[in-house]
């Protein structure tokens, strides 16, 4: 089995906050934004559990910090939901192109 | 002698008794919860959650001072700083923080009233005490977890707040852009977090500034950087500040006027706090400012961010005819003042102890801010009526004859926004644009500093223009519409009244304040070295 070191993490979880920008600037779809921000949360999780288990001086409170994040994401994509639920209801659509009702 | 690790333990369990009020908000905003499903009625949620605020301000009352007491006697006979252990720190900004987050949680349940009906009104309540209890708690956290988790205990309510009230298409589209754009900057908020973890082992904030301040006297890690950057990014969306405001005008205009009252004051007062908190301008480690470019670089990002911010905010809101929009555009503005204190504070070389230290001014800014904010956001949700809506400013036309009170409050709250003398605006700006010109620095900076000043001076000026607008259309103008007859509910215009007098009293009498300002932030140095002994 092939061992990675903490810069592999480092590198891995640049990418997917890149990813995630990425996604969040070019998506239109109001769902498709919400994965982006996943994927940025995510990121910075890699680095919380990686930075706990390569450094061996470090103590536990990275994997706490993930295991909270975690449960944050979750509640944060309840409430997405609910309001994209919302929004699907009156324009028919979660492309957030179409809110463009308030201008100025 | 107690050891390290009973000393961690008996913090960890003493923390408790730190955020006793916080609980027992959480605790009512679940009944209220509760309370929604089996008996939904207006009156019976507002009545609980005064108790709740009420008995959270006895709980903080009757704590007094005995916080920090306690806090300090966890360590007696130790060698260890405290603000290295602790996850809450009751010291320093901590009281202000939590008396200021109780205030505001009065004055919000009474702009909630005409907002809430029974079917809505236990679960709007339960999220504003949440709010509450998560802006008390910026004041006190002192560790990354706690931090974030506070920092999203007053975001994720706002998400519902935004949409619960009202559902036509402009609250859903205000709620849908401030969800994606928070969320957002939370994210990039811990990516930051991640970093700061990474390069220091540590959660708890005083040590993590202290390890990477003394790191910094050898080497230069441009990851730290990095995730400053990042923080700063995140702590400039909650405050608005250019480039990260675009959300604010369209979110302003399309959510229900009073939790919109609520995102002017409350995100900005938790992203200063916090910004603070992180930038190490409250609890200072011995060997300097956490960061090798605090004393340089940052202060000078700061430095545009606010000279960009003040100008931006300001020459847009001359262009608008909304009235909730102008005041989304002047919040920007105004966070560009607040900046200043900030900026003062990164640049103070490390021994010196000015008069001002910069983040007092802003603080006493903050407060002032917030008291003619809101009770202008007050105002609009006084006069607002179905057959006569508060748009545009055009609708104000007529009010200073049909409502002489409201209107001398409304004249208060923008006579303070523009800073005209003997009111708290005043007060607060005067305060800022000394910290900035009297500040201790070097020549060069020395100059940037003054250019600062005189710039957010010509700026308060180009402000008077649209404020004073307001209030010419307010008395000079006739109505656009027959004066309404419908009964119109009176707490919003007593929210005013409060806001109004506080803005004269802190005018008139600034030490009232100032003074507890001044007390909060006093810099408190910590051992640099003692810091990464503590932590192996």
């Amino acid at each position: 089995m092939v061992e990675f070191g903490f810069p592999a993490f480092l590198v891995l979880s640049a990418f997917l906050f890149a990813c995630g920008l990425t996604c969040l600037a070019t998506k239109r779809n109001a769902i498709g934004i919400l994965m982006g921000v996943e994927l940025i949360l995510n990121a910075a999780n890699l680095n919380f559990v990686a930075a706990a288990r390569f450094v061996p001086t470090f103590r536990l409170e990275g994997q706490v910090f993930a295991v909270l994040v975690i449960v944050l994401a979750a509640a944060e994509a309840a409430v997405a939901l609910a309001i994209f639920l919302n929004f699907y209801n009156n324009h028919a659509t979660v492309n957030v192109e179409n809110a463009t009702d308030l201008k100025g | 002698m107690k050891s390290l690790a009973d000393v961690q333990n008996a913090l960890l369990a003493g923390a408790v008794h730190f955020v006793l009020p916080e609980v027992v908000l959480v605790g009512t905003a679940c009944l209220l919860f509760v309370l929604a499903v089996v008996y939904p009625r207006r009156t019976a949620a507002v009545g609980l959650a005064l108790i709740g605020l009420t008995w959270a301000v006895a709980l903080t009352y009757s704590v007094g001072s005995g916080e920090t007491t306690a806090f300090w006697a966890f360590v007696e006979g130790t060698p260890y700083s405290p603000h290295l252990l602790a996850a809450i720190d009751p010291t320093g900004l901590a009281a202000l923080i939590r008396w200021l987050a109780l205030a505001s949680g009065f004055i919000f349940v009474l702009l909630a009233w005409p907002e809430i009906q029974d079917h809505n009104a236990g679960e709007y309540l339960g999220c504003l005490l949440v709010m509450i209890a998560g802006s008390s708690l910026i004041g006190r956290v002192n560790d990354l977890v706690s931090l974030f988790l506070a920092l999203e205990m007053v975001s994720i309510p706002t998400y519902v707040l935004l949409y619960l009230p009202l559902r036509g298409r402009g609250e859903q589209e205000a709620a849908v852009k401030y969800f994606l754009l928070s969320i957002l900057s939370s994210g990039v908020l811990l990516f930051g977090f991640s970093y700061l973890y990474g390069l220091t082992g540590t959660t708890n904030l005083g040590a993590l500034l202290a390890v990477l301040s003394a790191a910094h006297q050898h080497a230069i890690t441009p990851m730290a950087l990095i995730a400053i950057l990042m923080v700063i990014a995140a702590f400039g969306f909650r405050i608005s500040a250019v480039p990260f405001q675009f959300y604010a005008p369209d979110v302003y205009q399309g959510g229900p006027t009073g939790v919109v009252a609520q995102i002017a004051f409350i995100p900005k007062f938790i992203g200063f706090v916090a910004l603070v908190r992180v930038l190490g301008l409250v609890i200072r480690p011995q060997d300097g400012l956490p960061f090798e470019a605090s004393t340089t670089l940052i202060p000078l990002v700061l430095w545009v961010m606010a000279i960009v911010t003040m100008t931006f905010g300001n020459v847009l809101a001359l262009l608008q005819d909304d009235l909730k929009r102008l005041l989304a555009y002047s919040g920007i503005a105004h966070s560009g003042y607040m900046l200043i204190g900030i900026v003062v504070a990164c640049g103070l070389p490390g021994n010196s102890t000015p008069a001002l230290s910069g983040v007092d001014a802003t603080l006493f800014y903050l407060i002032a801010y917030g008291l003619m904010t809101v009770g202008a956001f007050a105002l609009i949700l006084y006069w607002n009526s179905q057959e006569r809506p508060i748009r545009t400013i055009d609708n104000l036309g007529g009010l200073g004859e049909s409502h002489p009170l409201s209107a001398a409050l409304m004249t208060v709250f923008l006579f303070s926004l523009i800073g005209m003398p003997m009111t708290a605006g005043f007060a607060g700006k005067f305060m800022l644009f000394v910290s900035a010109f009297e500040a201790p620095v070097e020549p060069p900076m020395q100059n940037l500093y003054r250019i600062l000043a005189v710039v957010a001076a010509v700026n308060a000026a180009i402000g008077a223009v649209y404020y004073l607008r307001i209030v010419g259309v307010m008395y000079l103008r006739d109505p656009l519409h027959p004066v309404s007859s419908a009964r119109r509910a009176v707490l919003p215009l007593f929210a005013a009244c409060l806001c109004a007098i506080g803005t004269v009293a802190f005018g008139v009498y600034p030490r009232l304040i100032a003074d507890s300002t001044q007390q909060a932030t006093p810099l408190v140095e910590v051992p640099g070295n003692a810091a990464v002994v503590a932590r192996m």
